[in-house]
């Protein structure tokens, strides 16, 4: 890999910082606006960096058929025996991927959310914790080894903390913040575990690596040799499943999705940017990165794509029986990040990142376009008293269209590109799969199927909501549709990217993608995959047209011959329940236990109570023993003068 | 029988303890006052027993060194007496505990 050094990089996470800071300095002061235009040019500026380091990096010479990449060397952060971590940033064309996805509908959805949030007194606040959120993700990004792309992880957790019970004075959103911050903490520590063992074995192996992407994956060829002969294959496997449970964590897959619906209940612009674009789908941009190492664990692999399969299935079913509009579109997330996770686990990293770009313009596009239709009825989420808003707000209307139209994957959509290929990839790919591929094609009608079903009953049919309501609905004003519009324009025409070969995506990530053996793969399978894939796609379309819009005479068919299973859809598969049963109850019971007997009679009351009473005892005692009566001193002097004389008379007899 | 030396020692430690045990068996502190007097001329007696033993001259005079001051003493100790007396209205040592901890 050839390497330059370029400092400038460091100002992309720099910008977001100072906003951050900048915001929360003025968090109880007046004018709200200002907080807004500060934070939205903070994004911005780190938007035209990562642009200027795009163009430093086309723009360098580098020896043919090797990677250029920048770095950044700042300082060593860590240094323990010979160990040394240093606080370093990279900037490859995996980063400038993600820069500009996280930086661009950063910025949209800051320039959204001054419209959204300017009439919250907190607004300085969530402008605060909303760059911080950018800032931590940027390092996530761009953090040259794993210790340090760990900040960011972290610190995205927190500000999706933060966000989520942003309106903590509900114990509601409170419960959900603590959810995703405990749900998350379990993957953190299988990422943590994993660190430690990946460093273990490439010291085992004689490579001191301060866990560096870049000489991680130089060295992995001669140190997986090593390792293997050292500690086995199995070795390379564990890391790889731990790294993956560590992803499933961050990217709300089975079995740890379960935190991601309930992230809901923070503010709208939070729901598309961190819990729909960006922070989810730090698990799969963690999964490409150290996608040479997973390409060498076919088993990890495969865990990785039936986990993606399951989910993708799963959550989809859940999607379509959910009634509040965020909560489809959540578990549409959860769906779509089990696609990104089969194209991983299929080998296709390129895919992943693909879709992950795709998906960030257009689900953050149909989060947006969630909140305007939430804002024009004042706070109403439930699609059941929705419908029929298509001529009321025309722009939110035509831009939520696109964004369905895009996600169903119906054709010239950036959707349809990207989820064609990883369909492709499942059938025809590296490690492809028949029945991933049968599966993914299921979870692809599914999702054209709710995310039509969410289009038809809120803006077709007649309004069926409070009749007062009606004549106050109202077009959200344009600082908000604007960014709906921007977003429409990429979902429609990102997937295009596909045909400029000079911008070369196919080998964006020639370096991780190398790693797999390429797969031929004929035009006939292409094609015959593609036209699968639109079968499906439309027919999600026909199958919703008839449920909810020609005729209501199916759906009830169909509620009533599986009214059991529905019911069981509409209660999430009583998922939440069983964790409570298996996991949560135990768990408290044994807190309850540990509490009432370990704690507090056991410590609190044997050891330090009894210590306590011992030195009370002991000096009333003592206190006794001085009574001021003379005569008992005198006693006692009397006796020990006897005994000492006793003492040194006996042994002079002897 | 001859007296010697033993005779006077035995004596004199007879006179210790029994002035030893007054003192941590009675309460009076006139009577306490005694006993530690009754000690005191043990030990003079002591001192004597040698000085006639070893012939030395010098201990006869610190014998009546000992006695001068205990008459002093026996003054100064009684006085006291009288004054604690006077200021608590009792002569009971275990009423005098003052310093209990």
């Amino acid at each position: 890999m050839h390497q330059i050094n370029m400092h400038f990089i460091n100002l992309i996470p720099l910008f977001p910082l100072l906003g951050a800071i900048f915001c929360f300095a003025l968090r109880d002061k007046k004018p709200a606006i200002l907080c807004g235009i500060t934070a939205s040019l903070m994004v911005f500026l780190s938007l035209i960096s990562s642009t200027a380091s795009v163009f430093a990096l086309s723009g360098a010479a580098s020896p043919a058929g090797t990677e250029t990449v920048i770095v950044s060397n700042n300082f060593t952060w860590i240094s323990a025996g010979d160990l040394k971590i240093g606080c370093d940033l990279m900037f490859d064309r995996l980063s400038a991927v993600m820069l500009f996805v996280v930086t661009f509908v950063g910025f949209l959805i800051h320039i959204y959310s001054i419209g959204y949030m300017i009439h919250d007194k907190d607004s300085n606040r969530f402008f605060s914790y909303l760059n911080l959120f950018v800032f931590f993700m940027i390092i996530l990004v761009t953090a040259k080894n794993l210790v340090l792309m760990f900040v960011g992880w972290e610190g995205v957790g927190l500000c999706s903390y933060l966000l989520i019970s942003f309106w903590w004075s509900d114990p509601a959103n409170a419960a959900a913040g603590r959810k995703a911050f405990i749900t998350n903490r379990i993957g953190d520590f299988a990422f943590l575990s994993a660190m430690f063992i990946l460093y273990w074995l490439y010291s085992a192996a004689g490579f001191n690596s301060g866990l560096d992407f870049i000489s991680l994956s130089e060295n992995f060829k001669s140190a997986a040799a090593n390792i293997f002969a050292i500690k086995g294959a199995v070795a390379i496997d564990i890391v790889c499943i731990l790294l993956f449970i560590g992803a499933s964590g961050k990217s709300a897959q089975i079995p740890l999705y379960v935190w991601l619906p309930d992230a809901m209940a923070g503010p709208t612009p939070v729901s598309a940017l961190i819990h729909a674009a960006t922070m989810v789908t730090a698990g799969v941009y963690m999964c490409v990165r150290l996608g040479f190492l997973f390409a060498a664990s076919a088993l990890a692999l495969k865990i990785i794509a039936f986990t993606g399969v399951l989910t993708a299935v799963f959550a989809a079913v859940i999607a379509m029986a959910q009634t509040d509009i965020k909560k489809v579109l959540a578990y549409s997330t959860v769906s779509q990040l089990g696609f990104m996770f089969i194209a991983v686990g299929c080998g296709a990293f390129t895919s992943a990142i693909f879709h992950l770009a795709t998906h960030a313009f257009f689900k953050s596009l149909l989060f947006l376009g969630a909140g305007s239709v939430i804002h024009s009825l004042a706070g109403e989420q439930d699609i059941m008293k929705m419908g029929g808003l298509r001529k009321l707000i025309p722009g939110t209307f035509t831009t939520f269209f696109i964004g369905v139209y895009a996600i169903s994957g119906l054709p010239l959509m950036s959707g349809f590109f990207s989820k064609d290929e990883i369909l492709l990839y499942s059938f025809a790919g590296p490690h492809s799969n028949a029945v991933f591929y049968a599966l993914a094609a299921l979870a692809s009608f599914l999702t054209s199927l709710y995310m039509h079903r969410l289009l038809f009953l809120v803006f077709y049919g007649s309004f069926r909501g409070d009749a007062k309501k009606y004549g106050h609905i109202h077009e959200s004003p344009a600082i908000m549709t604007v960014p709906l519009y921007i977003l429409a324009f990429f979902s429609i025409f990102s997937g295009f990217i596909v045909f400029f070969k000079s911008l070369n995506f196919k080998t964006l990530l020639a370096s991780y993608q190398s790693a797999i053996a390429a797969a031929n793969i004929s035009h006939s399978a292409e094609y015959s995959v593609m036209g699968i894939a639109l079968a499906a796609a439309f027919a999600g379309l026909i199958a919703a047209y008839k449920f909810y819009i020609s005729s209501n005479d199916y759906l009830s068919k169909i509620n009533k011959a599986f009214a059991a299973f529905i019911k069981m859809q509409e209660n999430k598969f009583y998922i939440d329940e069983l964790y409570d049963l298996i996991i949560i109850s135990p768990l408290k019971s044994v807190s309850i236990f540990l509490h009432k007997i370990i704690d507090v009679k056991f410590i609190d009351d044997y050891i330090v109570g009894g210590t306590v009473r011992g030195f009370k005892y002991i000096n009333s005692a003592l206190s006794d023993a001085q009574s001021g009566r003379v005569q008992g001193y005198l006693s006692a002097m009397a006796a020990g003068l006897a005994v000492m004389t006793v003492y040194v008379l006996y042994n002079s007899i002897r | 029988m001859i007296i010697g030396l033993a005779h006077y020692l035995v004596l004199a430690a007879a006179l210790f303890i029994i002035g030893l045990i007054g003192l941590t068996i009675r309460k009076n502190i006139i009577v306490l006052f005694m006993c530690v007097e009754l000690m005191l001329n043990s030990a003079n007696l002591t001192i004597l027993a040698y000085a006639r033993q070893f012939n030395d001259s010098d201990f006869h005079a610190a014998a009546l060194f000992v006695m001068v001051i205990a008459a002093a003493e026996a003054a100064l100790g009684l006085a006291l007496v009288v004054a604690m007396f006077r200021y608590r209205g009792t002569a009971d040592s275990t009423k005098l505990t003052l310093l209990k901890g």
